[in-house]
């Protein structure tokens, strides 16, 4: 292992504070904030999402894209992730916002980027977040009339579905065949 | 039709089976014609036909997962299987046999089933993969990984493996020319809903 790595590996399990640039341009709208493997993150409510995202899409040197938009189950919350970067690199910042699973809204950001329109929709059917004012936040990957939200770590999926039930042969042999082979079956005499 | 008519269907069909044809064509042959001459003619005709057939089988790409990386590699060049007579359709009404290789999902076991019902009798169906045959890794879990083709439409061969080797797939492809020729003209009237019939009647065996 590289010493590069070594270092890496030690800065994701102890973040480091956030560079002062950073912490003067978002420090009133974010509840808090790090750098973690040498990426800045920054941890915001769903009321101050749009005008922090504004705010950096705004400055001299803007981080004016959009690399990523994910979901997040941490258990009790969901989390959306909004990857911004910004010149022709790759200088990154995370900008992270917490739901509570029971009444996931978000501002949606396709007045930004209308890029996200793609990402929304599929963290919408898979976290159960919604978008507020996403102009068509139907379902992308799953079928039309899936229920259920199959990322959230307490999903099942539905085993009455006659394309998705377990084989009752697999799940129990004895029971569909009638028992283990009885001796002169096996022609063990 | 959506998915959730399919699956209705799907769960209607085992208590709601079609009857089997009883070879109308070889019963009205023996009455109609005193015997002999024209089962001979139905021999025959049996006979070019199964072997035009088996000669030149023209498949319905379905490659869905990995498992298409494999069936491309059989059709191309080295393993060659156009010296089987084995063509590759994007056309389901110009098909023969279906070859499925890959996994398949939720939302595309609707359309399997449509491309199914558009080709011509009769029809045969090559499962190519573990994913094919039962949900393969995504067995246990996945959400959205339908547990074997055959829950969608009747299937004649298996062929297993993650993926299979090309060699077991040319295996396929003689055994299915193996099964047509052992079809009657006589039989293969209403061939689909014998097949579907039988393979509902393996399912219903639990
Ligand atoms: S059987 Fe294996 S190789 Fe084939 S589609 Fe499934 S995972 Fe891919």
């Amino acid at each position: 292992m590289s010493e590069g790595q070594e270092q890496q590996i030690a800065s994701v399990s102890s973040p480091e504070p956030l560079s002062a640039e950073l912490q003067e341009i978002a420090g009133d709208l974010t509840t808090g904030g790090c750098v973690r493997a040498g990426r800045p993150e920054l941890l915001t409510t769903p009321e101050n999402l749009l005008p922090l995202l504004n705010r950096l899409h705004e400055l001299p040197e803007p981080y004016s894209r959009l690399t990523d938009l994910c979901g997040v189950d941490w258990g009790d919350r969901v989390q959306v992730v909004y990857a911004l970067c910004r010149g022709y690199g790759a200088e990154m910042v995370l900008v992270k916002v917490d739901l509570p699973r029971a009444q996931a809204e978000v501002p949606t950001v396709t007045g930004l980027w209308q890029l996200a329109f793609w990402p929304e929709r599929e963290v919408a059917e898979m976290f159960g977040v919604t978008f507020v004012g996403h102009p068509n936040c139907e379902h992308l990957l799953l079928p039309e009339g899936f229920v259920g939200y199959p990322l959230l770590k307490d999903y099942e999926y539905d085993r009455s579905n006659p394309l998705l039930s377990p084989d009752p042969l697999r799940e129990d042999p004895d029971a569909v065949l009638g028992g283990p082979p009885s001796e002169d079956e096996t022609g063990a005499s | 039709m959506g998915l959730r008519e399919l699956e209705d269907r799907l769960r209607q069909l085992p208590g709601n089976l079609p009857r089997a044809p009883e070879q109308p064509l070889r019963r009205w042959a023996q009455t109609h014609h005193e015997g002999g001459l024209s089962v001979a003619f139905i021999n025959v005709v049996d006979k070019v036909l199964d072997t035009g057939r088996a000669c030149s089988t023209w498949g319905l790409q379905f490659g869905l997962a990995c498992c298409a990386i494999e069936m491309m590699a059989v059709g191309a060049s080295r393993y060659d299987l156009d010296r089987f007579g084995v063509f590759f359709r994007g056309s389901p009404r110009q098909a023969d046999a279906m070859l499925v290789a890959g996994t398949l999902t939720l939302k595309m076991a609707d359309v399997l089933r449509r491309l199914y019902d558009q080709m011509p009798e009769p029809r045969y169906v090559i499962a190519v993969g573990n994913c094919a045959i039962s949900g393969g890794r995504f067995y246990h879990h996945a959400y959205s990984v339908v547990r074997g083709v055959d829950r969608v439409v009747p299937v004649d061969i298996y062929v297993p493996g993650c993926p299979p080797r090309p060699e077991s797939f040319i295996d396929a492809i003689r055994k299915l020319h193996q099964l047509m020729r052992r079809e009657s003209i006589a039989d293969t009237i209403g061939h689909g809903e014998r097949q579907h019939e039988d393979f509902f009647r393996k399912r219903e065996l639990p």
